[in-house]
């Protein structure tokens, strides 16, 4: 016997199969069709039970919807949906929340007092939403009462209660209202998340297949992941142990907080594969200071140009100045004067700049492995300034 | 609308009569069932315990379980084993890890603990569970080098499971070592070359307890251990 494919089994007969089949069943000698004309009391049977067959496994029919929803891909929608999505996705539909507000009540003077109890009694608003009183208290004549009320249905509030419906007191009405956040939910209520929003939440759940690979190693996403101190990780192989990797971490400014290191090497060792070995390590620093340069700058543009070249990283403007350029230098990689001298010659103002050397380098500082650059001192103290 | 009600109502009306309407609605409530039976069937697929209350056929969830590779736990309550199948996305995430290995070989049974069952890589690294095989961490230790097989350090990528007290039962060719093997093959990174168990009967062996030294503890020549070959 072949395997049927999955179009053999999901295959939805059409109607004149459905009667060839049911009438080839009916057919045998212990039951012999002689009456199949139109109108006949056989015929008629078996045309009702094709056509109710049809609206079971035929295109669109129960059946089909119902095999349907054992997949997202496919047509589904609503419980179906939050089933799926909770059992196969591990994710679960966000509820809506209860729209919450402060209701000041008022007693004409000479009516009351009126007791009014919690979860006892319907208010409205203008769009004919439904509240509850979540609080009471006793509302006396010519006073108010101050309550707090609940949308009986979750969902996003579209106005302030105004109206009392029960219990129907004679002389009270809806003072004012406000909406009022209790500090354990939202102050407007909302709507639970629709289908097409938990749908783009399963599609989104894993990374598209075909999406390239992350250029990113592992490792090196694990550090950042596990703290925002770590902007800067560097690989090198462990001398010592083989197969071992030293996973070198630094910030902006420089090392991090032992905390991080070892939070870095605890969130590491939870996701790396058994025979790895990896150490991690905080990066050191190699003070980066400007010992010789002039630059050749207009007299009205000086401190505007000093402040620029002084600036903290990413300070705005956001174009790349040197705090920056310093902060998110590769560990152990190369700091290039050329780099200094493009940023100085970019700044509006500056006419030239020569005899650029950092630390009594003239073309560029390499690090050592484990080295980021920390800038020493000011390049307004540094530099010779030379005005036009 | 269900099929009882709408086969005779799409019946011509003679046939809506008593008789007629008994007999199309029969018919329809046969196609209820199967519409009913469809239901179930997809709803069987679902694995899910809400408040800890079973929503899925219980003999589903074995075949649930062999399909995500999770088997039960020996024991293991319907709702609970619901509940990690339904997480079960979680659980992988750990695989090739040490969690992930060592939770494995607990669920299915071996020792955890120090006494238990440790891994040890070929470089620098040990480990055994504190906890079950559901939420149980690793302790991470460090040794200062193992040698299975005497390849050079360089081939660095091999580990083997050691036990460090007997485990009734596990002996070369048993359902218990095929089981070992078996959950080892499944939760191993793929990169890495599974080496073996080694069952410490008594005694002290050589390189087990790490950092025992000469004379120190016993004769290294009267411990007794097993050897379970991987498969």
């Amino acid at each position: 016997m072949s395997v049927p494919n999955v179009a053999d089994i999901l295959g939805s007969p059409v109607l004149n199969e459905l009667r060839t089949d049911l009438i080839s069943r009916m057919n045998v000698p212990a039951y012999v069709l002689t009456d199949e004309f139109a109108g006949a009391v056989a015929r008629t049977i078996w045309e009702v039970e094709a056509f109710v067959l049809l609206d079971l496994v035929g295109g669109g029919g129960q059946a089909q919807k119902m095999l349907a929803n054992s997949t997202p891909a496919l047509d589904t929608d609503g419980a179906w949906l939050t089933k799926i999505a909770h059992c196969l996705f591990e994710l679960d539909r966000i509820a809506g929340a209860f729209a919450q507000q402060t209701v000041t009540l008022a007693c004409a003077a000479g009516l009351g007092p009126y007791v009014i109890t919690a979860e006892r009694g319907q208010l409205l608003n203008a769009a004919g939403q439904s509240f509850t009183p979540a609080t009471g208290g006793t509302l006396s004549g010519g006073g108010t009462l101050t309550i707090q009320v609940r949308a009986e249905a979750a969902g996003s509030a579209r106005g302030l209660v105004n109206k009392l419906v029960t219990p129907n007191l004679a002389g009270v009405t809806v003072a004012s209202a406000a909406t009022y956040d209790p500090g354990t939910g939202p102050l407007y209520g909302a709507d639970a998340e629709s289908d097409v929003a938990i749908l783009a939440r399963i599609i989104t759940r894993w990374p598209d297949l075909s999406a390239p690979p992350p250029s990113e190693d592992r490792i090196v996403t694990w550090a950042k992941a596990s703290s925002t101190e770590i902007t800067r990780v560097k690989l090198d192989i462990d001398t010592v142990n083989p197969g071992g990797v030293i996973v070198t971490v630094a910030g902006p400014s420089g090392p991090v907080s032992g905390g991080a290191v070892a939070g870095a090497q605890a969130y590491i060792d939870t996701r790396i594969p058994i025979t790895d070995y990896p150490t991690v390590q905080n990066a050191t620093t190699l003070n980066v200071g400007v010992t010789a340069g002039v630059v050749t700058v207009r007299a009205s543009k000086l401190v505007e140009v000093q402040a620029a070249v002084d600036a903290p990283a990413n300070a705005p403007p956001d174009d790349p100045n040197w705090s920056a350029v310093l902060a998110t230098s590769q560990i152990g990689g190369t700091v290039y004067v050329s780099k200094l001298e493009q940023i100085l010659k970019d700044l509006d103002g500056v006419i030239d700049v020569v005899g650029l050397a950092l630390n009594g380098f003239s073309d560029e500082v390499a690090l050592l492995s484990t080295q980021v650059p920390v800038k020493s001192g000011t390049l307004t103290a540094q530099l010779t300034w030379v005005t036009v | 609308m269900k099929y009882a009600d709408y086969q005779p109502l799409s019946s011509p009306g003679w046939l809506q009569r008593k008789n007629g309407a008994a007999y199309q609605g029969a018919l329809g409530t046969e196609l209820d069932v199967a519409v009913d039976r469809i239901r179930q069937a997809v709803l069987a697929s679902f694995p899910d315990a809400p408040g800890g209350v079973l929503a899925t056929p219980a003999d589903a969830l074995d075949h649930i379980g062999a399909d995500r590779l999770l088997p039960r736990i020996a024991g293991e309550a319907h709702a609970a084993y619901a509940e990690r199948l339904r997480t079960a996305w979680d659980a992988w995430l750990l695989a090739g890890t040490y969690t992930g290995l060592l939770r494995a070989l607990a669920r299915a049974g071996f020792p955890t603990g120090a006494t238990g069952m440790n891994i040890i890589q070929r470089t620098k690294r040990y480990a055994y569970l504190s906890g079950d095989g559901l939420t149980g961490t690793p302790v991470l230790l460090t040794h200062n080098g193992f040698d299975f097989d005497g390849t050079p350090r360089t081939v660095w990528n091999q580990f083997v499971v050691l036990f460090a007290s007997d485990v009734s039962g596990l002996t070369v060719g048993s359902q218990l070592a095929l089981a070992l093997n078996n959950v080892v093959r499944l939760w191993k990174p793929a990169k890495a070359r599974y080496m073996g168990a080694v069952v410490i009967v008594s005694g002290v062996v050589w390189g087990w307890p790490i950092g025992t030294q000469w004379g120190a503890a016993g004769n290294w020549g009267d411990g007794v251990s097993r050897f379970i070959p991987p498969t």
